[in-house]
Order: structure tokens, then C-alpha cells, then sequence
């Protein structure tokens, strides 16, 4: 876009000569708030530019309750703009739905104030100030523009911004509950595995410990019997046997027992059981009363004790103690068999912390077990397998069939499945989700795990071991999740297309600007075309955008030019022109000519991204004006020949005034002075031919004279007012009242309406009328003369007059208004052939048109007509005023 | 001895100068005209040069003027006359032919005393002549330096 025209703009004191193209030009450079970050700027931008519009003395712009003032006006604090304030959003955007926020200068007198509305908020206010009361209005559906302009612009801003919002919200929201999900979840699967570890470690645990017991109670039985048998083959048992006197003094050890507790038979024969110092405490409480107890009761006893050993071992030990009898049968003494069970004493005790750790796990993890005895169908199920379901544990289901009832129906099918497969050996363990009633009579979400646990030895299943884990919550979490995810995506949905809606508004305001709007990049790329832009390049906008507008648009013979100037501009060298008129190349390879308004677009930090502009085709409005400009000089041209004409016609009319009638005059004075000379001397035929000579010369004299004022009517300036036709009827007849003397005349005159004409000129056509009408009626004893209107379109008048004489053949009707042209003889009636011609000449002029109806020896009527320029009704009245 | 009151009668055409003469004639005025034949010779003869440097002094009481002649026409001699110091206050009537209100408009801005149009009828010329002989040369009293 290269420099061809630089107009200054001179910001004119006079309003009235804010025309169109300051207007325009605020039009198109408001496309520039487009670019401008925030509500502060754009208000000043509006400041700036209402007042450089010619007659606004101040104005005021109010945005968010942000308010900029150019020039001087009014000052306090609007309520209007307080609330507004009040409602400032986010330090950006106003927003107020409510549309009664007033401003407070409304109301003054040279004050205007335009709300800033969009279809849902008032975004604040334009006020302005006019030098004089009526630019107000002038100015208001302009600045109204404007006002729509900027408020669909926040709007947009604001629904953006809203939207963006909405989805920062959203995304902060979902990743919260993802993050809780897969905690939950790792959770869940973790103590999953460590339950599922610690159950099988405890059914080995609890398999050894009782397989230990057995093992135990089964030698013992046996150890008593061989005991009895073999009294004398305990020396060589395993089992430590001690034998006690009454006094519990230890009165036999068996090397088992020597070997076991580190000492030897002499260190404790004879001894108290209190007194062996080689062990720190030399015997056991526990064990010491049960000793006791055997010898005062006779009873078997057996005791469970720890004892630390000579070697400072400590040992579990399991004693049984039988008194011996005397032969008396009285108690004699004890035997006490013991046995090392510290093994299966560590076994038995480390079950113990692995059931309690497991049921703790269970209890914190909620997860219930059930242990199910396939071949007896016996079931066990752990108290909170119980509890998940709402019941006292034991006090619910034991039965697979209970279980199985509880299942949700819908679930129940995949459910057995499940199990089925186990059961017949398909595989090994199962698991699956599903519901199970609870005793309040709703279905809570479960995980089930379970396995085949033992097979007998036709690999039949026997056992099966399982859990339950409540999911009900995280079901539930999820089923929320998902909802909410949907709920979430409708919500992007309708922002997304509340958005689009308000992209199609603008681009639509974009379309029905009756202009290009084009926006470049300092790559000389189109990143912006509206509609009307695509129809002038005959292009789609998908062609257009994106294409180097000066490579594609700008004919090449100025494109050298344009891009060097685009260049120079988008450097920051050149400052834009405002308004220059460049031309287009369409795609049909036409050249069109657009007068461009251009402003230079910057980024936040102040960098020129490219241009936008607004073009207007003027290739029409060029090849009128062109037109124009050639009319006017035809129109020129055949003004001067005419001007010309009628300066010939003017010396000519002049030449016939002076000249022709000098030559009369000479012919009548040399006949007066021949007359005065010979006179007496001439007969009576000669007097008569000077006497036809005369009159001759008379007559050329009329004619001369007619002819003359005929001339002037057509070049004389007419000056139109409104003429009463009846008053001038009324001074036509008093003048022709000498003609009408002695004769019988009756006159009739009708309405005859005002009319807008030249009023010499139309008393000059009704005077010869009627004198017409006087003079053709001679001959009749009652000459009848009746002048009216008739009634037709108000469009015109038309005006007759109607007389009772000798009339004319319809023949010759449109000879009677040629020049010199006559139906009479001179000697019948006398006249030049000029006042008919003159009448029609007259109306035409007026634009009128004139006609004449007649019979011969039956009268006649002559018509005009004139235009009727309305003049309201006080004028109808006073043409519709009796005149006669 | 009685004092000559002269006549200028600027006209062209010898018909109508005759038949002026002889109007004037009809009222005895006749031999107290002086004829220039368009106005460049009538400023001759008021400047009393050409032709008429021999003439004796004296400005005509009254000139007779008419419009149409060939070289100086009559309007042409009128603003000459006016614009003239020494002739201004002559009275001029002009005796014309035309009717043409552009040439009464004229004469009468150029500050003509008087606009005489010539009847077709020699009756009336006759009337019309002998008005203005009679009033401008007998009745009227002409400015100093007319004679």
C-alpha cells in the first residue's frame, strides 16, 4: 500500500462539517480494540477519538468503573459508574446484568450519555458533550455503533475469559480426583497383595502349628505307655525325666535330662531344687506349682515353662508330672517327664503374630475372608465379612447359597461363572466386581477374590479360601468421577459454543460492515478478510487467508511500490498513511479501486504485528463520478451553444426590431408627405393605394411587434409564485371590457384554482384566450364565454375556455397553435397568428400542456393544464376557494 | 441678434434623416440641426475636430441620438459623452427604433435624459419629433455652455 494520498484532517469548530469520512474513519480505526489488552486502554482510546469529533466538546467514557475524561465537563462520582464499579470482575472485565444502572449526567442538557450494552451486560457508558443541543442526536446512533461495537468486543472478552475459568476449574478438579483415585488404588492393591501374602502364610503357620500338636500328643501317649513297659529303658529316651522325693529334692536324672540342661547328675541329686548355683534362677515358679500340686492332689500335671539353662539357653519346656506311689500306695515321689519344646513353641508363636497382624490388616482394610470347606460345605467368614454387609458377624449368611442369594441379580450370572471355573478346575483363582445387598436392603459394591486351596487326592477341590473387599466407595467415586467428567465436558460443550456464537456475532458484524476489513502480518500474510472483502477479490476467504496479499491482490504495476512502502511501515519507519485509494487485482483479474483506511496493529508490548484496514470499493463510485464529470461537460457544452444561440437570437430579435422596422416607418412618412404634397392632385383610386400601403405598413408593424414578444417569451426568466387564476381572469375581462362594449356577453366563470406559474406570462395566455373567445364570437347575438377548471388528478390543473363562436374545424385543431397559422380570413377577423402560439409556448414552459376542441360555426374550448407542486393542506384550501 | 440654439442629430440612415428634418421642419427647428452620421463623427463635432475643427464653439442645446449605426454606435457615443466632462450636462435623447428593454436599461444607466422610441406611423414621428424639438430647445433652459 504505497503513498498516494495524504490528507491532513483539520478538526473543524463547525459540526456540521463533520462529514461522513471522520465518522468513517472512526470506524475503521476502532477495529484497533481488538488489539488493546484491557478495559482501561480501550476506554481511552474511545475518549481520544469521540473528542476529535468536531462539536463533542468533553466526553466521558465509563468501563468497569474505570473512567477516562476528555475535555471538560461535569465532574462527581456517577452512582451508575459506583455500582459498576461494585461489580468489576477480576480487575478486567465489568460485568453488570443489571441494565437500570444509570449514569447520573443523563438527563443534562448538552449531555449524552449511551449505555455500553451487550445482549447480557452493561459494560458502562459513553458520555459526551455537544456544544449545541441538536448534534446530540446527531451524533447518538453513531456513537450507539460504537457502544455495540465495544460491548460485543468485552463480551467476548469476557465469555473467553469465563470459559478459560471453566476449564482451569475443571482441569484442577479432575486431576484432584485422579490423584485420589490412583492413591486409592495403589492403596487398595497393595494391602490387597499383603493381605493375600499374609493369609497364606497364616493357614501354613496354623497347618504346622496343629500338625505340631498332634505330633506331640501322640509321642506322649506313647512315651507313657513304653515308660510303663520299659522302666528301665529311660535312661536311653530322649525325653528328660527327672524323679522327685517328697521333699522335692531330685533323686534321679537321666542323661537326656543332664545333656538338656547343661548339668550333671551329682551337681543336683540330694539338692534342692532352689539350690543349683550354676543357673541363675534355678527353677520355675509355674513348674514348682504344679510339682506341689501333684503331691497334694495325686493328680497328673502338666506344666509349660521357660528355663534358662547352665549354658544360658533358654529353653520352653513341656514336663509331665505323675506322683509315684509306695507300695503303700501313698505318694511317694514324682516323675517328671519333660520334653524341649522350644521349636514348636517359636511356631506356635509366630502363628499368633501372624493371625493378629492379619486380623488387624483385615480389620484396617476392611476385608472380610472366607474359608470354605467344599467337601463338607462347611463356610467361615471373618467378622468384618460380616460387618461390610451391615450384619453382627455370625449372625448373617454361612451357607454358599446365602451368599449366593445376595448377589445383584444383574451380576449374578458372570458371578458363578466366576467360581464355577475354580471349581472345576479351570483355573485356579477367580476374581470379579459386584454387588452384594446389604442388610439395609441396598447393593454395595464388592471385590471378591478366591482360590482353589486344597485338592484331595483324585484332585478333587476340598477347601477354598477367599475375600472380600468393599469397592463401594471407589464404585461410587468413579460412577461421581465419570458423571462429573460428563457433566464437565458439557459444560466445555456449551462454553465452547457460547463461544463460537460469539465468534460467529463478531464475524458476522465483521460481514455486515459494508466494507473490506483486512488484516496483514509483517510477513505481508492475510490473517483477517471479512465477507465483503472476499466479494470484491471474488475469492473464498479459505483463498485468501494466508496468501501474500501484495503478491496475489495488488496489480503488479504499483506492487514494487506497496510492498516497499509496507516494508518501510512494518519497520517502524514510516508512519501510516490514513487513508489512501489503491487498486485491488480480483481473482477474475479485474482491477477494482478501494480507498483504504489503514492502522497499524502492535502486540502488549508495544511491537507492530501488521496492519488492519478497512477498504471501501470505489471503482463505481469512480467511473460515476467520471460519468458525472463528462455530463457536466456535455451539459457545458450545449449550455454555451445555447448561450450561443440565444445571443444570435438576441441580435437577431434585434436586428428585426431596429431594422425591419425602420423601412415601415420610411414607407409611412414618405406616403405622409407624398399625401401632404400631392394630395389634392390624386383621384380617388390613387389616394386608395396610398391608403392599402399604409395599412400594409401598419399591419408589418403588428406582426413585427408580435413576432418580437413571441421571441422574448421563450428566453425571458420566468419567476414562479402562486398565482390566483381567478383574480387574474377577473382583470383579463375589465381590460377587454372596452371590446365588449355594446355587445350582449354573458360570462360564466367557474372555481379556477391557485396555480404556481410566472403571473405576466399567465395573464398573457388568458388574456389572449379569452380575447379570442370575445373576438370569435362576434357575430352572435348572445356571445356565451364560460372559463373554468376541470376536475382531475391533483397532479395538475387544467384550465378551459369555452366559447359559443364560430368555432373551427377539429381538422386543423393543432394548426391553430403554429405561428401565423389562421383559420380565418384577415377581413372575417383580424389578428397575426401569434397569440395561440404564444399560449402553447407560455404553458410549455410551465410544463403544461395545451389542446383545443371546436366544431366549426359551433363554438370552441381551449385547454391548458399546469403542474401542481403541493403545497400542503392550507393550499388545497385556498385552491378550492370560489373564485367567480 | 437671436442667439442660434443648435441641434445634433446623430442618425445614419438619409431616410430617416429626412424624414427628421422634415418633422422638424413642420415646427421650424429644421435649420438649427447639425447631422452626424454615427458617433464617432457626432464626438467630431463635439470636440470640434476632424471635419468639424473649423466649427464655431458651443455645445448643441439638446442631441438627437440614435442607437444602431455603424462605427461608434449610439450607446457607445452615449457613455462617451457622459464620461465627458466638458458634454456631460447635454441633454441626449435617444430616437430609436428598438424596443429592447436591454437598450433602455442601458441608455437610462449611461444617464440618458430621455428614450424616445419611433412611431411607425409618420403622423406620430411627426408628434413625437416636434415634442422633443419644442421641449429640449424652447422650453427647456439648457445648461451654461449650450448654445
Amino acid at each position: 500500500m504505497g503513498e498516494v494520498e495524504h490528507q491532513q484532517d483539520n478538526p473543524s469548530q463547525d459540526w456540521q462539517k463533520a462529514d461522513a469520512r471522520i465518522l468513517g474513519q472512526i470506524l475503521a480505526a476502532q477495529n484497533v480494540v481488538f488489539a488493546l489488552p484491557d478495559t482501561i486502554r480501550i476506554a481511552e482510546f474511545y475518549a481520544q477519538i469521540l473528542i476529535s469529533i468536531p462539536g463533542i466538546t468533553a466526553c466521558r467514557v465509563c468501563l468497569a468503573g474505570k473512567s477516562v475524561q476528555a475535555g471538560e465537563m461535569a465532574s462527581g462520582v456517577c452512582a451508575g459508574c459506583e455500582t459498576l464499579r461494585a461489580f468489576a470482575w477480576e480487575d478486567d472485565t465489568p460485568v453488570s446484568t443489571n441494565s437500570d444502572l444509570r449514569c447520573n449526567l443523563a438527563g443534562q442538557p448538552d449531555m449524552r450519555v449511551i449505555p455500553i450494552d451487550s445482549y447480557q451486560h452493561r459494560f458502562g457508558f459513553f458520555v459526551f458533550k455537544v456544544n449545541q443541543a441538536a448534534m446530540g442526536a446527531e451524533y447518538q446512533p453513531f456513537i450507539s455503533n460504537l457502544s455495540n461495537y465495544i460491548a460485543l468486543i468485552l463480551e467476548n472478552r469476557w465469555q473467553k475469559y469465563m470459559l478459560q475459568k471453566a476449564h482451569d476449574e475443571l482441569e484442577r478438579k479432575v486431576e484432584e480426583r485422579t490423584h485420589d483415585l490412583t492413591a486409592a488404588n495403589e492403596a487398595l492393591s497393595a494391602s490387597r497383595l499383603a493381605a493375600l501374602d499374609m493369609m497364606k502364610e497364616a493357614v501354613e503357620a496354623r497347618q504346622r502349628a496343629e500338625k505340631a500338636s498332634a505330633d506331640l500328643q501322640r509321642e506322649v501317649a506313647e512315651h507313657k505307655r513304653v515308660e510303663q513297659e520299659y522302666r528301665t529303658l529311660i535312661k536311653s529316651v530322649p525325653d528328660l525325666i527327672v524323679r522327685y522325693d517328697l521333699d522335692l529334692r531330685r533323686i534321679y536324672v537321666n542323661p537326656a535330662w543332664e545333656k538338656a540342661s547343661g548339668l550333671s547328675a551329682a551337681e543336683v541329686i540330694g539338692v534342692a531344687y532352689t539350690d543349683i548355683p550354676k543357673v541363675p534362677s534355678p527353677v520355675n515358679v509355674h513348674y514348682v506349682k504344679k510339682l506341689r500340686l501333684a503331691l497334694e492332689t495325686g493328680v497328673s500335671q502338666i506344666a509349660e515353662f521357660t528355663w534358662v539353662n547352665a549354658s544360658g539357653v533358654e529353653l520352653f519346656l513341656e514336663y509331665a508330672i505323675v506322683p509315684e506311689y509306695d507300695h503303700h500306695g501313698r505318694i511317694a515321689g514324682l516323675l517328671a517327664v519333660g520334653r524341649d519344646i522350644t521349636e514348636r513353641k517359636r511356631a506356635e508363636e509366630k502363628l499368633k503374630i501372624s493371625e493378629e497382624r492379619l486380623r488387624m490388616t483385615l480389620e484396617a482394610t476392611q476385608i472380610g475372608i472366607w474359608d470354605w470347606d467344599v467337601a463338607n460345605d462347611r463356610y467361615y467368614a471373618s467378622p468384618i465379612y460380616y460387618t461390610m454387609l451391615g450384619y453382627e458377624p455370625k449372625e448373617g449368611p454361612a451357607d454358599r447359597d446365602e451368599w449366593v442369594q445376595r448377589v445383584h441379580p444383574d451380576d449374578k450370572e458372570a458371578v458363578l461363572e466366576q467360581v464355577d471355573k475354580v471349581l472345576s478346575r479351570t483355573c485356579n483363582e477367580y476374581s470379579y466386581e459386584a454387588r452384594f445387598r446389604h442388610a439395609d436392603g441396598s447393593y454395595r459394591w464388592q471385590w471378591a477374590l478366591g482360590y482353589g486351596a486344597h485338592y484331595d487326592k483324585n484332585e478333587n477341590l476340598t477347601r477354598m479360601l477367599g475375600l472380600r473387599i468393599d469397592i463401594d466407595k471407589r464404585k461410587r467415586m468413579e460412577d461421581e468421577l465419570a458423571a462429573y467428567r460428563e457433566h464437565l465436558e458439557e459444560l466445555v460443550r456449551e462454553r465452547t459454543a457460547e463461544l463460537e456464537e460469539a465468534r460467529n456475532k463478531a464475524r458476522q458484524y465483521l460481514d455486515i460492515a459494508g466494507v473490506i476489513l483486512v488484516a496483514i502480518d509483517t510477513h505481508r500474510r492475510v490473517t483477517l478478510i471479512n465477507q465483503k472483502g472476499c466479494e470484491v477479490l471474488q475469492s473464498s476467504s479459505a483463498e485468501i487467508i494466508g496468501k501474500d496479499w501484495f503478491e496475489t491482490f495488488v496489480p503488479a504495476n504499483v506492487r514494487q511500490d506497496v510492498i516497499q512502502g509496507f516494508g518501510r511501515l512494518m519497520a517502524g519507519e514510516l508512519e501510516p498513511v490514513e487513508y489512501m485509494e489503491n487498486p485491488v487485482l480480483t481473482r477474475g483479474g479485474q482491477e477494482r479501486l478501494v480507498a483504504w483506511h489503514n492502522v497499524l496493529l502492535r502486540d502488549g508490548e508495544g511491537q507492530i504485528t501488521g496492519t488492519l484496514s478497512s477498504g471501501e470499493d470505489i471503482t463505481e463510485r469512480r467511473r460515476a463520478e467520471k460519468q458525472i464529470i463528462n455530463l457536466n461537460q456535455d451539459l457545458q457544452k450545449r449550455a454555451d451553444a445555447l448561450e450561443a444561440a440565444n445571443k444570435e437570437l438576441d441580435a437577431f430579435a434585434y436586428s428585426v426590431s431596429h431594422d425591419l422596422r425602420a423601412p415601415l416607418r420610411h414607407i409611412d412618412g414618405f406616403l405622409e408627405l407624398l399625401q401632404k404634397k400631392a394630395g389634392t392632385a390624386l383621384d380617388e383610386r390613387s389616394r386608395h393605394y396610398m391608403d392599402t400601403i399604409s395599412e400594409a405598413a401598419q399591419k408589418m408593424g403588428l406582426l413585427i411587434d408580435d413576432l418580437l414578444s413571441f421571441s422574448r417569451m421563450g428566453r425571458q426568466a420566468m419567476s414562479l409564485r402562486q398565482v390566483e387564476l381567478g383574480n387574474l381572469v377577473r382583470e383579463v375581462i375589465r381590460e377587454l371590457e372596452p371590446d365588449a362594449a355594446g355587445r350582449d356577453v354573458v360570462w360564466r366563470i367557474g372555481d379556477l384554482p391557485a396555480v404556481d406559474g410566472d403571473a405576466s406570462m399567465l395573464r398573457i395566455v388568458l388574456g389572449n384566450l379569452i380575447a379570442n373567445a370575445l373576438k370569435f364570437t362576434r357575430l352572435r347575438q348572445q356571445a356565451q364565454i364560460e372559463i373554468g377548471s376541470l376536475p382531475g388528478q391533483p397532479s395538475e390543473a387544467v384550465i378551459f375556455v369555452r366559447d359559443n363562436g364560430v368555432g373551427f374545424e377539429m381538422a386543423y385543431a393543432d394548426k391553430l397553435f403554429g405561428v401565423f397559422q389562421r383559420l380565418h380570413r384577415a377581413d372575417e377577423f383580424e389578428g397575426t397568428g401569434i397569440g395561440l402560439a404564444s399560449v402553447r409556448r407560455i404553458i410549455a414552459r410551465h410544463g403544461g400542456r395545451t389542446w383545443a376542441q371546436g366544431e366549426l360555426d359551433q363554438g370552441a374550448a381551449f385547454f391548458f393544464s399546469l403542474p401542481q407542486i403541493s403545497h400542503g393542506d392550507g393550499d388545497e384550501k385556498d385552491k378550492a376557494h370560489p373564485v367567480g | 441678434m437671436k442667439k442660434i440654439k443648435r441641434i445634433l442629430l446623430v442618425e445614419d440612415d438619409p431616410k430617416d434623416i429626412e424624414l427628421t428634418l422634415a418633422a422638424l421642419a413642420e415646427h421650424n427647428l429644421a435649420n438649427e440641426v447639425v447631422v452626424a452620421r454615427d458617433g464617432a463623427e457626432a464626438l467630431d463635432y463635439l470636440h470640434r475636430r476632424g471635419s468639424f475643427a473649423q466649427r464655431p464653439p458651443g455645445n448643441p442645446v439638446v442631441i438627437m441620438l440614435d442607437l444602431k449605426m455603424p462605427r461608434l454606435d449610439g450607446v457607445q457615443a452615449l457613455r462617451q459623452i457622459k464620461a465627458d466632462e466638458q458634454l456631460r450636462l447635454i441633454p441626449v435623447v435617444v430616437l430609436t427604433s428598438s424596443r429592447e428593454s436591454l437598450d433602455l436599461e442601458a441608455c437610462y444607466r449611461l444617464g440618458v435624459n430621455a428614450y424616445v422610441v419611433k412611431p411607425v406611423r409618420f403622423i406620430e414621428f411627426v408628434e413625437a419629433v416636434k415634442q422633443i424639438g419644442v421641449f429640449w430647445v424652447l422650453v427647456n433652459q439648457a445648461p451654461a455652455g449650450c448654445a
